[in-house]
């Protein structure tokens, strides 16, 4: 094994500096003396000093780099810890080394599952296929089962500690290692959708407003057919300031309860990744939710993978598995008694990503015509320019320009989530009111 | 390309491999590093490379032409281009929709302008905000000729682009990066029990305290606060201080370190922020890179402090104001900006003031944690402007702070990742230095794999999914 360099042992380093007080610091590193630069150089001013004494100000803002106690005499410390080791490249390399083979074995299933989850294509299959290899050689010797052990004791401090993510939602990704093993069962909505704002996320009495104590009161003795609960589900479309928009609207209501089951980054022409379909019939036996306000497919507008064939966006092939895919998921979603509204997706800034958008709108579109319980919202004019094109600022309720939309040019900023939450709202009273009417 | 990703993890194994095995050829070294820092830019968005190339190549001839050039009007004019050009991209790309759709609201609010036309579409490219104040940076450095060498393009090209710092800093200097790159780096003296001690730390910081405060406290009430207590919205502030630290601090941790891996060394960023005993204080410590910059290209060209008190105080505001303008293209951010502004112009009166008054309330908060109290508490009402997505949601959340109902138990690991998240920066550098020394005298396996095993445990205890670093959008 190398030993220590005595050369390199004996290099004082300036953060390591015992006169770096709280107070005084030197706050930026000095360069290697091997470099042939003073530690001076790190530290000195950009102003001369007799400029930093009268320029008086400049510590108001920062005058971090006038430590000159400890720039001085940086030889005259004398610490033990002021030595600290540099190392040669050849051991940085066999240290790098040591630790990239060890994370390649604890990992392989980690990495096997990233692997899958990258965009269909010919380097997916590469890295997908080797990396399962590197899996498949660990699993005999035991290398993959420390991280299962980890998870799992991660999962149990988690739920000790109150955390964790909704064991339904998380048994929905491929990687199942990471679904905590607890029984399905009608969960607090805290955990529900933990990774994402979760608004709602407390008890139903805890939802009432201040004032509304009696309400609160109320609610807890209120027959439960008078309560009606919305399940918010999906993307990251709905789960940010949408979602959070949709909840500070319903907050009020003492019959509403709120349900958000979101993941981020899914969609459904991926179950290889995350299986909405897997998810969704627990989820619904679970919460028993009245009217569902959904959002996917955001992330559709990809390849798919269907056993070894790839589907190419938009073709024959790819258009009649999604169709059917769309089809399916909201006759999962539409179940007796409940009403589900499904969330168009709205022009992106990218144009051929809006095109894409576009083209998944008219499959939605189509296909809550086959279902006669779910209806499809068009946000393609509604949170749009006059003529239909993509807008980061358009006129609010007030006739204003405000920011509809994130920089990013998908997601909506909360001037838009707040807009398209009205439009939401309405559909949820209204239909509330129909679904109350029938049962009369 | 996120930090705590595999994507990254094999990409800076490959640049490390790579720019070490062609030390020996500088230029080829230095090229290979440009390739994978614009690769790496390209993978966030290939269509704002030109935009990158181009600021780069601008503050590249303007340098060495100000190197070049003698006489004073010539160099000044040479200057005042490059810096205008690189402020006009700067706020085309990030805040001409903002200020159109401001102009556009008060001339209609004034009934001096009616208008159905469209206000502009420019996307932002990420990290703009960085890699212009690097040109800038750059031109300025040439400019006062404090860079000690001729500036190449190839070199100035690295030094606005170099991927660690890209995206979201430290904002180097020219003065003190170019300088790096004019020799290759030294393969005797890599100082990698801090590279791996940064990186390891900057991964916990993120992954393991920022996102989980972020996704179970702080994102719920900041987006919804009409639903939520005053002792929640207390909790989320506190909150939002420990995430922005463990956010930005765990960036800057991971660029150093990544860095240091290929032998250069970046400045550092952070210096115990919330142990500040002033608002000055504060500026010490936090985005010291960013306030370096604003101090000694933008508050001392403005006069500094060489003036009366009046414009002193006007220099600190606009100062301030466009420091905070500087995090994004909203309200939110110049009112941030200019409460930093007021909070240092009143503690600069304070200081010098000898009143009986403030004498005595000087004695009290002379004591040394009263005012870190007072400075932490300064610093977190700042957040609120910070965080808050309006002014609305600014005046929103400071009414729920008196809204006291039934509050939810928080989670204990929110409480507890809170707690971490500031006691983090009571840990003496002394203390990280002694326990990375003695890190480096274990046996070098043992290093590697007590590294693996703390990136796997990291892995394994994180909650699914990455969340991007809160700068990037800067």
């Amino acid at each position: 094994m190398p030993s220590l360099n005595a050369r390199n042992r004996c290099q004082p380093r300036m953060e390591e500096c015992p006169l770096a007080s709280p107070e005084r610091p030197p706050l930026l590193s000095a360069p290697a003396l091997s470099e042939g630069a003073s530690p001076a150089d790190w530290m000195a001013p950009p102003l001369s000093k007799a400029e930093l004494v009268e320029d008086s100000i400049a510590e108001a803002i920062a005058r971090h780099a006038s430590t000159a106690p400890a720039e001085a005499a940086p030889e005259k410390q004398s610490a033990p810890a002021d030595r600290t080791r540099l190392y040669s490249l050849p051991e940085v390399t066999v240290l790098l080394g040591a630790a990239a083979t060890l994370l390649l074995a604890l990992e392989s299933e980690a990495l096997a599952s990233w692997a899958r989850r990258m965009e269909v294509g010919p380097v997916q299959s590469v890295a997908a296929a080797a990396l399962r290899a590197i899996q498949t050689a660990m699993e005999p010797i035991g290398l993959t089962g420390p991280r299962r052990t980890a998870i799992e004791l991660g999962n149990r401090v988690a739920r000790v500690l109150g955390a964790g993510d909704d064991p339904l939602l998380a048994d929905g990704w491929h990687d199942a290692s990471r679904s905590p093993a607890l029984p399905v069962k009608p969960l607090d909505p805290q955990s529900v959708s933990a990774r994402a704002p979760v608004p709602e996320a407390r008890p139903a009495t805890a939802q009432t407003t201040p004032d509304s104590a009696e309400a609160g009161k109320a609610l807890e003795t209120t027959p439960a057919p008078t309560r009606k609960t919305v399940l918010l589900l999906g993307d990251s479309m709905i789960a940010g300031s949408l979602g959070s928009a949709i909840a500070l609207s319903l907050s009020s209501d003492p019959n509403q309860r709120l349900v958000r089951a979101v993941q981020t980054a899914t969609g459904i022409n991926r179950p290889d990744v995350f299986n909405w379909m897997k998810v969704i019939p627990p989820l619904l036996e679970r919460e028993n939710p009245q009217l569902i306000v959904c959002s996917l497919g955001a992330n559709d507008a990809t390849d798919i993978r269907d056993g070894d064939r790839v589907l190419e966006f938009a073709q024959a092939g790819w258009r009649r598995t999604y169709s059917e895919r769309v089809v399916s998921t909201m006759r999962l979603l539409a179940r007796p008694q409940a009403r589900v509204l499904w969330l168009g997706l709205p022009p992106m800034r990218e144009r051929a990503f809006s095109e894409r958008a576009r083209y998944l709108n008219g499959i939605f579109a189509q296909a809550a015509k086959e279902v006669p319980q779910v209806e499809y919202f068009d946000l393609e004019t509604l949170v749009a320019a006059p003529n239909g094109e993509y807008a980061t600022f358009l006129r609010n309720e007030e006739g204003r320009f405000a920011r509809m939309r994130m920089e990013d040019g998908v997601h909506y900023a909360p001037a838009g989530a707040r807009w398209i939450a009205r439009w939401v709202i309405d559909w949820i009273y209204e239909r509330r009111n129909r679904l109350s009417d029938a049962r009369q | 390309m996120l930090f705590p990703t595999a994507e990254y993890g094999i990409f800076l194994l490959c640049v490390f491999a790579a720019a070490w095995a062609l030390r020996r050829h500088l230029r080829a070294h230095k090229g290979l590093l440009l390739l994978a820092s614009y690769g790496f830019y390209a993978f966030w968005n290939w269509r704002f490379l030109p935009l990158l190339v181009g600021v780069s190549l601008l503050a590249a001839g303007v340098g060495r032409g100000l190197q070049l050039v003698d006489g004073a009007p010539a160099r000044k004019a040479l200057l005042a281009f490059g810096v205008t050009a690189s402020l006009a991209t700067l706020v085309v790309f990030k805040y001409l929709g903002f200020l159109a759709s401001a102009a556009l609201n008060v001339l209609e609010l004034t009934h001096l302008h009616s208008s159905s036309a469209r206000l502009p579409e420019v996307a932002l490219p990420v990290g703009i905000s960085f890699f212009v104040f690097h040109a800038i940076s750059l031109m300025v450095d040439a400019f006062r000729r404090r860079i000690a060498v001729p500036i190449r393009t190839l070199d100035a090209l690295l030094y606005v682009a170099f991927f660690p710092q890209l995206i979201a800093g430290p904002i180097l200097r020219a003065e003190n990066f170019l300088p790096q790159l004019a020799r290759p780096p030294d393969p005797e003296s890599i100082d990698a029990s801090r590279a791996l001690g940064l990186i390891a730390t900057g991964l916990v910081k993120k992954v393991l305290i920022a996102n989980v405060i972020a996704g179970q406290l702080v994102d719920p009430v900041f987006e919804s606060i009409g639903t939520h207590s005053g002792i929640e919205a207390l909790l989320a502030i506190y909150g939002y201080a420990a995430q922005i630290y463990c956010d930005f601090s765990g960036y800057s941790d991971i660029a150093i370190g990544s860095a240091l891996l290929l032998g250069y060394r970046l400045p550092e960023n952070f210096n115990a922020p919330y142990l500040a005993t002033s608002p000055r204080d504060f500026w010490r410590r936090w985005h010291i890179s960013l306030s370096t910059w604003l101090r000694d290209y933008l508050f001392i060209p403005l006069g500094g402090s060489r003036r009366s008190e009046g414009r002193i105080a006007a220099n600190l505001a606009i100062t301030m104001v466009l420091g905070g303008l500087w995090h994004g293209a909203a309200w939110t951010f110049v009112l941030w900006g200019a409460f930093h502004a007021a909070g240092l112009m009143v503690h600069r009166l304070w200081s010098g003031s000898e009143a009986p008054v403030a004498r005595q309330l000087k004695a009290f908060c002379g004591n040394e944690w009263v005012a870190r109290i007072l400075t932490f508490h300064f610093v977190c009402i700042g957040w609120i402007f910070f965080r808050s997505s309006s002014i609305d949601a600014v005046w929103e959340l400071f009414k729920a702070l008196g809204r006291w109902r039934e509050t939810p138990p928080l989670s204990a690991a929110v409480m507890l990742a809170l707690c971490l998240g500031l006691l983090t920066q009571l840990l003496p550098p002394l203390r990280r230095a002694t326990a990375r020394q003695r890190f480096s005298r274990l046996p070098l396996l043992i290093q590697g794999f007590a590294f693996a095993v703390v990136v796997f445990l990291i892995e394994a205890l994180a909650p699914q999914g990455v969340a991007p670093f809160i700068y990037f959008q800067f």
